[in-house]
């Protein structure tokens, strides 16, 4: 092609308007998806670790009293519904916590952040584009788990009234889980290296939220500090309505939304101003994109 | 009132760094005044490290200046960065080919960065098809970024800074990493822009002719600061009565003897650079008379005993500008 006839295809007029936000949105997923396909081997492993993971608790839970379960308050499936909850939400604590900093730091990786950042489109929409596929990945490894685990013989109440508190109590969790995320990455943006925020959250969370066993079996100490941790709540809340039937009518599902809303409205303003520190300071050391 | 597309107010750049627990400070951009107007071509030169990459970036806005203030296309570059992007094509050769998706093949990374600038779909399909086309991409266009030379990457790069057909061109070394060829499409390519759709252009590179060959005004950077901004006919001017000889030297194990020597010999004004490589040490010399000096630095170096490997006339560079401004105190 020659110069003129290249010039006149990039000075035709167009019109000048913004891409919405679902176009901008979809294609950081059709772009995340086509770099994710390209990593097939890795795409096998998750879905392998995913089975290998239920399955060695729905193997646990032969082993297992489900007296401890019923005694927290969730009366039907056993040890293995609880186990499985447990692991299935992981992927969305995962997703909060992670998604953001991975996101980029994969972008420094790459040496596009600073392209992307300097494109029209606003730092608010490139994020919330950087999570969505990440999102999407989640949703069906979670649904995935809670399949595999039910063709194990995971027993749920699925009333529409529960399904809905889970989803209130899911979205709350990512929620209250993405301010942790947030928070981590103006660390990470600032320090420049793996946040200890994050480590040690993710670390502790699993550890004291009753993600495998309920919390009346820790000690006292360790019980209180998992009172501390927004999962727990989440935790709580849906294994109450997928394990007993409650929704929320229920004053115990209901106090667990309450605490994990006031943790959301406190921990909400704390992230955003600490990342802004963190994307201010990385733009003034000019180290936006070095990681 | 003059419309200036890129205007720069005492834009400063500092950075602090920290080596062995003291405190370094370092003046990437100090106070710099520049004026381009809308459709100039204007050049930035400079050499490695003087600061071009930094004031690019923060007219950018992914640098935050720490004094000072910039406007592009009429934007302050602090508090209306969004409308600054908007206005910008920013091609950064520095990164070589990164800064580009490596699992993706060309046009997909083309088509994610048309959705980003906004430009329509079917618009962005057309484009992309005519820039593969013109940057030679097209057979290769399937394939994934990874399996690109460097150059096709360049090539890819070039074709998304102008994707979406800015008023405001912001060129960072261009040429780097092209073959000769796609250095000269893309010098024309550019010219054109220029000519043809009033595009301005800010320039950078460190070669002296290239620039020269393209642009209306250039701007000389060294250290961070401005130290020439004048038509190209003055930097002709000024290179005009330099005459330069680069002589290269192997087995040397004493370089302050070759610098004693050469320095002693008449015909030589001054050592402008040395460049200590592991098989041979270039100097740069300016003299009165190249094709005088060329045998009596030849004579004088084999009777000291120097193994001289070449020597011969070089064009004035940008070290003997910056040389000659020292001397009349410019600098």
């Amino acid at each position: 092609m020659n110069i003129e006839k290249l010039i006149h295809i990039l000075s035709e007029d167009i019109p000048r308007r913004r891409t919405s936000t679902y176009r901008i949105i979809l294609s950081f997923i059709v772009r995340d998806f086509k770099v994710w396909w390209t990593y097939k081997f890795w795409l096998i492993l998750d879905i392998v670790g995913v089975v290998i993971f239920i399955v060695t608790y729905y193997l646990f839970s032969f082993i297992t009293t489900s007296q401890h379960v019923q005694d927290a308050g969730y009366s039907v499936g056993g040890y293995f519904t609880f186990a499985l909850i447990g692991i299935s939400f992981q992927h969305y604590v995962h997703f909060a916590v992670q998604t953001i900093n991975e996101s980029i730091r994969d972008e420094q990786w790459n040496g596009t952040l600073e392209t992307i950042l300097s494109t029209a489109t606003d730092f608010k929409i490139f994020l919330l584009g950087e999570v969505c596929f990440s999102f999407i990945v989640s949703s069906t490894l979670l649904l995935m788990s809670l399949l595999i685990g039910m063709l194990l013989g995971a027993e749920f109440y699925t009333t529409l009234s529960s399904i809905i508190s889970v989803i209130i109590l899911t979205m709350l969790l990512i929620a209250s889980h993405m301010d942790i995320g947030i928070l981590s990455t103006g660390v990470i943006m600032k320090v420049k290296q793996g946040s200890p925020v994050t480590w040690a959250f993710s670390w502790l969370s699993q550890l004291v939220s009753g993600v495998f066993y309920p919390l009346k079996l820790l000690p006292w100490y360790l019980e209180w500090l998992g009172k501390a941790f927004p999962l727990t709540y989440s935790l709580d809340g849906i294994r109450r309505c997928l394990q007993s039937a409650e929704d929320l009518s229920s004053p115990v599902v209901l106090s667990n939304i309450l605490y994990l809303s006031i943790f959301i409205l406190i921990a909400t303003p704390i992230a955003l101003y600490v990342f802004k520190i963190g994307y201010d300071s990385a733009r003034r050391d000019g180290s936006l994109g070095q990681y | 009132m003059v419309d200036y597309a890129v205007e720069t107010i005492d834009l400063t750049k500092i950075f602090e760094s920290k080596e062995d627990g003291i405190k370094r400070i370092v003046r990437a951009v100090d106070h710099v005044n520049i004026k381009v107007k809308k459709g100039e071509f204007f050049g930035l030169l400079g050499p490695n490290g003087a600061g071009k990459t930094t004031l690019i970036k923060m007219l950018c806005t992914i640098i935050l200046p720490t004094e000072g203030t910039a406007k592009v296309n009429g934007y302050d570059i602090i508090r209306e960065s969004v409308k600054v992007r908007s206005s910008i094509g920013w091609f950064h050769g520095e990164t070589g080919g990164r800064s580009l998706y490596w699992r993706l093949n060309a046009e997909d990374n083309l088509r994610f960065y048309a959705y980003l600038q906004n430009v329509p779909k079917d618009v962005a399909e057309k484009r992309i098809d005519a820039l593969l086309e013109f940057f030679d991409l097209t057979k290769d266009r399937k394939k994934l970024v990874k399996d690109y030379s460097t150059g096709m990457k360049v090539r890819v790069m070039l074709a998304r800074a102008l994707l979406h057909n800015p008023p405001i061109l912001l060129m960072d070394e261009p040429t780097i990493g092209l073959d000769t060829v796609s250095a000269v499409e893309t010098r024309n390519l550019l010219k054109a822009l220029n000519k043809e759709l009033g595009k301005t252009i800010v320039f950078t590179s460190h070669n002296m002719f290239e620039v020269e060959q393209l642009c209306e005004r250039i701007a000389i950077m060294k250290n961070g600061r401005i130290i020439v901004d004048a038509h190209p006919s003055v930097l002709r001017d000024m290179l005009r009565d330099i005459r330069a000889v680069e002589v290269e030297v192997r087995n040397v194990d004493n370089i302050d003897r070759l610098r004693s020597v050469l320095s002693s010999i008449d015909v030589v004004n001054r050592i402008v650079e040395v460049k200590n490589d592991p098989i041979a040490i270039s100097v740069r010399l300016q003299v009165d008379d190249e094709y005088e000096a060329i045998h009596i630095i030849a004579d004088r170096l084999y009777s000291y005993g120097f193994k001289l490997s070449s020597i011969r006339r070089s064009e004035p560079s940008l070290e003997d500008i910056f040389v000659k401004l020292a001397r009349e105190g410019a600098v």
